[in-house]
């Protein structure tokens, strides 16, 4: 882990031993539910700066992770247009980090950079109907609320359970950038974010 | 089931309200594993907060999905009485309360409202937190306040943040923006799905009148009146 990458207004306990050299004076007998945390999200806990900030608590973190994996078996998920819903989110809420981190993986899977661009323009003709919408949406769930038009659009394409999913999502996905934000944390994965803008493929309109 | 969309009509949410696995069952069939979960998930949240005639709004929409339900509802009941920030209960039901006020989200500041109360925060208070700097606030509330208007904002000044630092410490202010964010996303959704509020304030607090409180007594002198 770099420095660059540990800079935040909190620090960052990427181990168990991090842990408790942190908290010198905790109780010798919770080393095993602090184990059992790291344990449980190794790949998580080892190297993504919010969890490892979490971690200041660990039963905190494992029931935030716990939630997050349920957050990502939700089929809206895997629909292209939640990038898109997302990257509209992380605009509004001005959290360039979580922009750049986002887009890096809607540009590594192929996307036009010209959407990622056009992202404040709901009539763009870089985007289909379905995104359109989405746009629309979600500007309006961060501003002046969802109309029935709005909401109704989108529950006729993806019925009760997905609107329940997608409106879950994106306000999920509003927890972590002001998190981020208010704690201060360093760039996620800036450098390989900007590379990939300029790749050739993602050059693509 | 009430199962309208529309925010036209106050007695419908925008999707079904699943409040059991009889209802869970009749749209999303019988598949075992889920209805396993949707009575899992009522038995939990009864036994966290009993329920007394029907799951609230808010959660019967998460059991749309109720293994997330599930992880929602440990998460909700960790915060709520283990989580050391937390059991501050006056801080953080305003805290949650300036969440809902600068969210505009009616459905969770009418669920909190009684919380609130019951938590030791004034009626005045709660009518006062487009203020943050009114003089009904203690300097304490006047932090929180600051700070969770700060992070809605993503204006989080170095300095606000170690002044809360200083007080809460490192692990208090991960549970204090674990609030701020977590009831922000609550507001957020609930704005979206527009639950049927299905909770009332107090029975008693219109009884609260300004002769209960000097701070209400004192605006209402100024202003005239005597009640």
């Amino acid at each position: 882990m770099s420095e660059e990458a540990r800079m935040s207004r909190i620090s960052q306990l990427y181990s168990v031993d991090e842990y408790f050299a942190h908290y010198p004076g905790e109780d010798p007998s919770e080393r095993p539910l602090v184990e059992e945390v790291y344990g449980k999200y190794p790949a998580w806990l080892s190297s993504h700066p919010i969890f490892a900030i979490f971690a200041h608590n660990p039963k905190l973190a494992e029931l935030m992770m716990d939630l997050t994996v349920e957050f990502l078996k939700m089929p809206w998920l895997e629909r292209e247009v939640s990038s898109v819903a997302i990257m509209v989110g992380d605009r509004v809420l001005d959290a360039e980090e979580a922009f750049m981190a986002h887009a890096a993986g809607w540009l590594s899977a192929g996307t036009s950079w010209a959407q990622v661009a056009s992202l404040d323009f709901s009539d763009s003709p870089f985007f289909d109907e379905e995104e359109k919408d989405i746009i629309t949406f979600t500007r309006a769930a961060f501003g002046e609320g969802v109309s029935d038009d709005a909401f109704n659009r989108l529950r006729s394409r993806y019925g009760d359970r997905e609107m329940l999913e997608f409106t879950v999502a994106l306000s999920y996905y509003t927890f972590f950038p002001r998190f981020i934000k208010a704690m201060g944390v360093s760039p996620l994965s800036r450098h390989s974010t900007v590379s990939l803008w300029e790749s050739p493929t993602s050059a693509r309109v | 089931m009430r199962k309208h969309l529309g925010k036209g009509n106050s007695n419908l949410s925008r999707i079904p309200e699943i409040t059991t696995a009889e209802e869970y069952s009749e749209i999303y069939g019988d598949a075992s594993a889920e209805v396993a979960d949707v009575e899992a998930m009522l038995r939990e949240y009864d036994d966290y907060k009993p329920i007394s005639e029907r799951l609230p709004g808010d959660w019967a929409l998460m059991l749309h999905r109720p293994a997330m339900a599930r992880k929602l509802l440990a998460l909700d009941r960790y915060i709520d009485q283990e989580m050391t920030w937390a059991q501050r209960r006056d801080l953080r039901e305003l805290a949650i309360e300036v969440v809902n006020q600068r969210y505009r989200c009616h459905y969770s500041h009418v669920r909190h409202m009684n919380a609130g109360l019951e938590a030791g925060l004034r009626p005045v208070q709660l009518a006062a937190l487009y203020f943050p700097s009114s003089d009904v606030f203690s300097e304490e509330q006047r932090l929180v306040i600051a700070v969770v208007n700060a992070v809605i904002d993503s204006n989080l000044s170095e300095e606000l943040f170690a002044r809360a630092k200083s007080s809460y410490g490192e692990r208090g202010m991960v549970e204090f923006m674990t609030v701020i964010c977590y009831w922000s996303w609550w507001a957020m959704t609930l704005n979206v799905l527009m639950p049927v509020q299905d909770e009332r304030p107090a029975a008693d607090l219109s009884a609260r009148t300004a002769k209960g409180d000097p701070a209400w007594g004192r605006a209402v002198k100024e202003a005239g009146t005597d009640e």
